[in-house]
């Protein structure tokens, strides 16, 4: 009896010791995955069309170039361009972004959310920049955080609004394209 | 003074304490050890070593020849795309990290997670993010309020909790709240 229990706490730390690949959230076909892409949006074209969806479920795909360190709770995709890059939340089935992840092109489901950055709350930030940019041992990360500010700023006069927009994704489900 | 438990439900106390503790040391070392590695994250996962490497090749390279280059090199990981990144390098996403090419120097610099097994799914665990664990977590939750109390009661005596153990525990609840305090 005690062989056996030996025995078998030995098999299951040899189970687990075997090297595992990234994890998906599913074993679709290339055909399927391939059709995600098709139909889905990549990060560059569903910017431009985001207000539209906004709280509707929406496909994406883009290659992942950061995981959250605790718990993989997030990560950022960028487009074809690499010029824009959009947060996804793991949510739904998606347990978390494991770090192997970087550097992969995922498919994700999930709904597109918008978080609006009113002028009080971009005015606020710029104070709080400016306040530190005297203290601040790297002016270079104020001057930067000033230049995006002064971005937010431009585009909020361009398009007559009053706030900015920052889209995310509450992620269901994705694949990773091989 | 007249004891308000009775010795046989103390005596089952002490038994279900020491048999549901064997039963759970391995929940516990899951969530103790992960607990430890989490509060001194300092900005890295535990779960994967991060492998930094470089090695230069020709400068110049087109993207087109740049992969084919990579491609012959038997000791780097499978290149999913390289873009330009902006400032006249090109950006590598890799089969489990990114990296950078300096066309002007032709030095390369990538990075590559590598998973550290035992770690990364106690980390799991802990975090909830196993299927069908939140009732397991529950369940010793529930063991661990019954290790608190039962622990309180089943020693009788100067050394139980009419004892001694009741300025033990006066110092434990004792911990927390000067902490709280300390903080505001």
């Amino acid at each position: 009896m005690k062989k056996l229990i030996i025995f078998i706490v030995a098999m299951s730390f040899a189970a687990a010791s075997c090297k595992q690949t990234g994890q998906t959230s599913g074993g679709a076909s290339s055909e399927t995955k391939a059709a995600a892409v098709e139909t889905g949006y990549d990060v560059d074209s569903l910017l431009s069309v985001a207000e539209s969806y906004v709280n509707k479920p929406v496909t994406i795909h883009g290659f992942v170039t950061h995981t959250c360190k605790h718990a993989g709770k997030r990560c950022f995709l960028t487009g074809e361009s690499q010029q824009y890059s959009i947060r996804v939340e793991a949510k739904g089935d998606i347990g978390g972004f494991n770090r192997e992840l970087v550097g992969s092109q995922l498919v994700v489901n999930g709904t597109l959310k918008e978080r609006r950055l009113s002028q009080e709350e971009i005015n606020h930030l710029e104070s709080d920049v400016n306040e530190r940019m005297g203290k601040e041992s790297d002016p270079e990360t104020c001057a930067a955080e000033l230049a995006s500010i002064t971005k937010i700023q431009n585009w909020m006069k361009e398009h007559g609004k009053d706030y900015y927009s920052i889209y995310y994704v509450d992620g269901i489900n994705y694949e990773v394209l091989d | 003074m007249k004891c308000l438990i009775s010795p046989g439900f103390r005596k089952w106390m002490r038994i279900i304490h020491r048999d549901l503790g064997y039963l759970m040391v391995g929940v516990c070392l899951v969530y103790g050890i992960s607990g430890v590695l989490m509060n001194h994250l300092n900005g890295k996962d535990p779960a994967y070593r991060i492998e930094q490497k470089n090695f230069l090749l020709s400068g110049n390279l087109s993207k087109d020849e740049f992969v084919a280059l990579w491609k012959e090199r038997k000791d780097v990981p499978e290149i999913n795309k390289i873009s330009d990144s902006g400032n006249g390098q090109y950006r590598l996403m890799l089969r489990g990290g990114s990296g950078v090419y300096d066309p002007q120097t032709g030095r390369v610099d990538y990075e590559i997670a590598e998973r550290r097994l035992l770690v990364y799914w106690i980390n799991r665990l802990h975090y909830n993010h196993v299927k069908g664990w939140s009732v397991m977590g529950d369940i010793f939750a529930v063991s661990l309020v019954f290790f608190a109390v039962s622990g309180l009661i089943m020693v009788p005596g100067k050394r139980g909790i009419a004892g001694r153990g009741k300025w033990y525990l006066l110092a434990g609840l004792l911990i927390p709240v000067i902490y709280i305090c300390l903080s505001l």
